[in-house]
């Protein structure tokens, strides 16, 4: 009954971390740092632990909030960030709870005021309470514990001091494994997602994050497009789901995509995206970019957006280049002749961030890209 | 302010405050006459030999018990009501230390009030074992429930109405959204989701955000689009200025929540004036639990419990190093903040959490073992949990923090 004393909270004060990473992973990062002493001394966890900690995060917090620590190969930790004011709750991302790796036997309530970096751990609860009582959430895919349910500190630490034995864990069923095309396609679906844990069946997306390489690649494929490592790599490395022409088309269509006007040092890459454009059906459609070097070190972009091959666009399909702002800076409507469709030139300096949408009925599809 | 002279009163009469002040005790016929009935029964049992204040522990722990077991309406409201009446005095002091230094417009009535609704929550977690008393927990419990308040109110007040969206979780959004009437808080609460996650503060910071920002509208009404068509009833499509609205709306609605409602005092009291006759006349559980508590020499062993854990607590409390004591003392009996405690002694809240914890714990583990040992209990955290609500009520008590308010002038 937390709620009842602050007797027990723990107040801590983080360093300012660096405001290059997204608000999530601030947030984590503010977590795991700031509880360092706290973790010394009350866990006996060391810098080294923490800096480990950290770097292997990376590739967690941009998909799931939440880190882990291990206690003397004992007992795992689970600190669990929140920047609410309020103490209503301790919410837990399924993740921690139901991928079997990913368990933990503590979940630590912290409280984390990101302006003015003060932490409050404010108590904790057992793996085996989350499972038990805990209300599961399945818009957002977490476990939900009451305020008011959540376990002062001083009980943890008395267990321990007494070395009482009670089980912390309950059981989880293995997730099953996924084969390469099974995560190639599945990282495809969801690059470009906002919310990418929530878009797939929870089995296959903790198949997936489990897997750190497999985070690696999705945690790159949320991030824009590098047009200039394009040019530099001459095009011998494309990242985020692109791909050279050349594996997406026939030999005659890719030989044709923006011949003309093309100089030879351009750089092509292709997509290929699924619209949804009935209830059930999708269609597959390439996107299509190539960039090169203007005299002046402006790059010159060009867009198509082409069919499958043997097939043929959606009839309403629309292509659109957008600013950094989300405003429309030009637009293009397939007509019943088009074949394909493509947006005009676009020169732009190094830097600028864009993006290129394409609309079919009520379905939006973004690529965001960077020069 | 008067104290209450007799049992009857104790336990069914509420303060009415005018001017900031307490200004008398309000009778409620109905208690008044449940009480009286409740202690002819037991005056037809042998009575227990104990003083007045003994007898009010017995009553409280009575009507506790009657309330937990209480499904059987309206006999657990009138627990209830036995009870709330009994908590007033520490409800009252309760609201007043912890308001008197602040700066808040609301007054000490709307900090009373906010405080005694959530007695259902401080009577669930009451142990009435160990002998731990009520109105020394119920005062800790409503000093941390308005102090929370108190931080809560001045965060929020800091923050931007978008900020604040990122500064709440989602528990208290569907209370604040509840509280303001409305039935159907799933497109609010996805709403505020999709806002949640294509809000980024470490983007946007710097930015008024309005609905001209395209780039974070567009993405949220998209992604609220594709999301809406998983809820039942499905709401309509989402647009800009609609969603811009709705968040706006949950924002007013969080501030609110945090507010009490100014509302006479014995409005909250359950079915006042129902049912008069039934819930006097005792039901055969009444009579049974009444006699247990009775036979078993309750009252006597409660005494003796009471007696071996002050013990126990002193010796251990006695064994802590200085600094602790001090910082037990600026806790406990000056009603300082782990916040305040740091400024008043110059060290950082960190050693001030160390330290106090650390004290805590030590004392926790004393009296975990002497139960384990002498008592024959099993050790389980659950019970950790429980003693540690007896610890928490007995360095309350230790501390005179209640006590020390005198008589309650």
């Amino acid at each position: 009954m937390t709620f009842l004393s602050s007797a027990s909270y723990v107040w801590l004060e983080a360093e300012p971390v660096s405001p290059v990473a997204s608000w999530p992973v601030q947030l984590n990062q503010l977590c795991l740092q700031g509880l360092a002493p706290w973790l010394a001394d009350e866990f006996g966890i060391t810098t080294a632990q923490i800096s480990e900690a950290l770097r292997l995060h990376a590739t967690v917090w941009p998909l799931v909030s939440g880190s882990a620590i291990a206690v003397d190969n004992a007992i795992r930790l689970i600190l669990m960030p929140s920047a609410a004011i309020d103490q209503s709750e301790l919410r837990v991302p399924q993740e921690w709870v139901d991928i079997p790796d990913w368990v933990g036997d503590y979940y630590l309530a912290v409280r984390v005021n990101p302006d003015s970096g003060q932490l409050c751990v404010w108590g904790y609860t057992t793996h085996v309470q989350l499972k038990q009582t805990a209300r599961y959430d399945a818009d957002d895919r977490s476990y939900c514990l009451e305020g008011e349910a959540v376990t002062d500190l001083a009980v943890l630490s008395t267990t321990r001091a007494l070395g009482l034995a009670e089980a912390t864990r309950a059981g989880v069923s293995a997730l099953s494994e996924l084969s390469t095309p099974q995560v190639n396609s599945l990282i495809q679906r969801l690059t470009g997602t906002l919310m990418p844990r929530l878009a797939v069946p929870f089995a296959l997306w903790g198949a997936m994050v489990r897997d750190e390489a497999v985070r690696s690649r999705l945690v790159a494929a949320a991030e824009p497009a590098n047009l200039s490592q394009w040019l530099s790599l001459a095009g011998a490395q494309l990242t985020q789901g692109w791909q050279t022409l050349e594996s997406l088309l026939p030999a005659g269509q890719s030989a044709l995509a923006f011949r003309a006007g093309e100089t030879a040092n351009a750089v092509r890459g292709g997509k290929r995206l699924m619209l949804e454009t009935g209830t059930l059906a999708t269609t597959a459609v390439i996107l299509l970019v190539a960039v090169e070097i203007e005299a002046d070190e402006r790059m010159s972009v060009r867009v198509q957006l082409r069919p499958e091959p043997d097939a043929s666009l959606p009839a309403d399909v629309e292509l659109s280049l957008l600013s950094p702002t989300g405003e429309v800076v030009q637009t293009v409507t397939r007509q019943p002749q088009d074949d394909y469709i493509q947006l005009k030139r676009f020169r732009l300096p190094p830097g600028y961030r864009f993006t290129i949408q394409i609309r079919s009925g009520s379905q939006t599809v973004q690529e965001p890209l960077t020069t | 302010m008067l104290e209450r002279a007799s049992l009857v009163e104790q336990f069914s009469t509420f303060i009415e405050l005018a001017n900031e002040r307490f200004s008398r005790w309000v009778p409620d016929g109905r208690l008044m006459r449940s009480m009286s009935a409740a202690q002819n029964r037991l005056g037809e049992q042998s009575t227990p030999a104990t003083d007045e204040q003994g007898m009010a522990q017995f009553w409280a722990i009575y009507w506790h018990r009657r309330w937990q077991a209480g499904n059987a309406e309206p006999h657990a409201a009138l627990a209830y009501g036995h009870l709330a009446a009994f908590v007033q005095e520490a409800c009252y002091w309760a609201a007043q230390k912890t308001t008197q230094f602040s700066s808040s417009r609301y007054t000490l009535a709307d900090y009373f009030q906010l405080a005694i609704a959530r007695l259902d929550t401080v009577l669930k977690s009451f142990s009435s074992e160990r002998g731990s008393r009520l109105e020394t927990y119920a005062y800790v419990a409503f000093k941390n429930i308005i102090r929370e308040t108190l931080r809560q109110q001045k965060e929020i007040h800091i923050c931007s109405d978008w900020g604040l969206l990122l500064r709440l979780s989602q528990t208290r959004l569907e209370a604040s959204l509840r509280a303001t009437g409305e039935r159907d808080i799933a497109p609010a609460i996805l709403a505020w989701r999709c806002f949640k996650a294509a809000y980024d503060p470490a983007v946007h910071y710097t930015r008024q955000l309005d609905q001209t920002d395209a780039d974070i509208w567009s993405v949220v009404v998209r992604e609220y689009n594709q999301q809406r068509r998983t809820l039942s009833p499905i709401p309509p499509s989402g647009e800009v200025p609609t969603l811009h609205k709705t968040l706006r709306h949950c924002a007013a609605a969080t501030r609110t929540y945090l507010y009490p409602k100014v509302a006479s005092l014995n409005a909250a009291l359950p079915g006042q004036d129902e049912g008069e006759l039934q819930d006097i006349l005792a039901s055969p559980e009444e009579d049974a639990l009444l006699e247990a508590m009775v036979a078993h020499e309750e009252l006597s062993q409660r005494r003796q419990q009471q007696a071996n854990i002050d013990q126990v607590l002193r010796a251990a409390l006695g064994q802590l190093p200085d600094e602790a004591q001090q910082i037990f003392t600026l806790y406990y009996q000056d009603n300082q903040t782990q916040q305040q405690i740091a400024e008043v002694l110059g060290i950082k809240q960190y050693t001030v959490s160390r330290r106090l914890s650390k004290a805590r714990e030590a004392m926790l583990k004393e009296i975990a073992i002497w139960s384990r040992d002498t008592l024959h209990i099993p050790l389980t955290s659950d019970l950790l949990a429980s003693i540690n609500t007896v610890l928490e009520e007995w360095l309350a008590r230790h501390y005179g923090a209640l006590a020390s308010e005198g008589s309650l002038s």
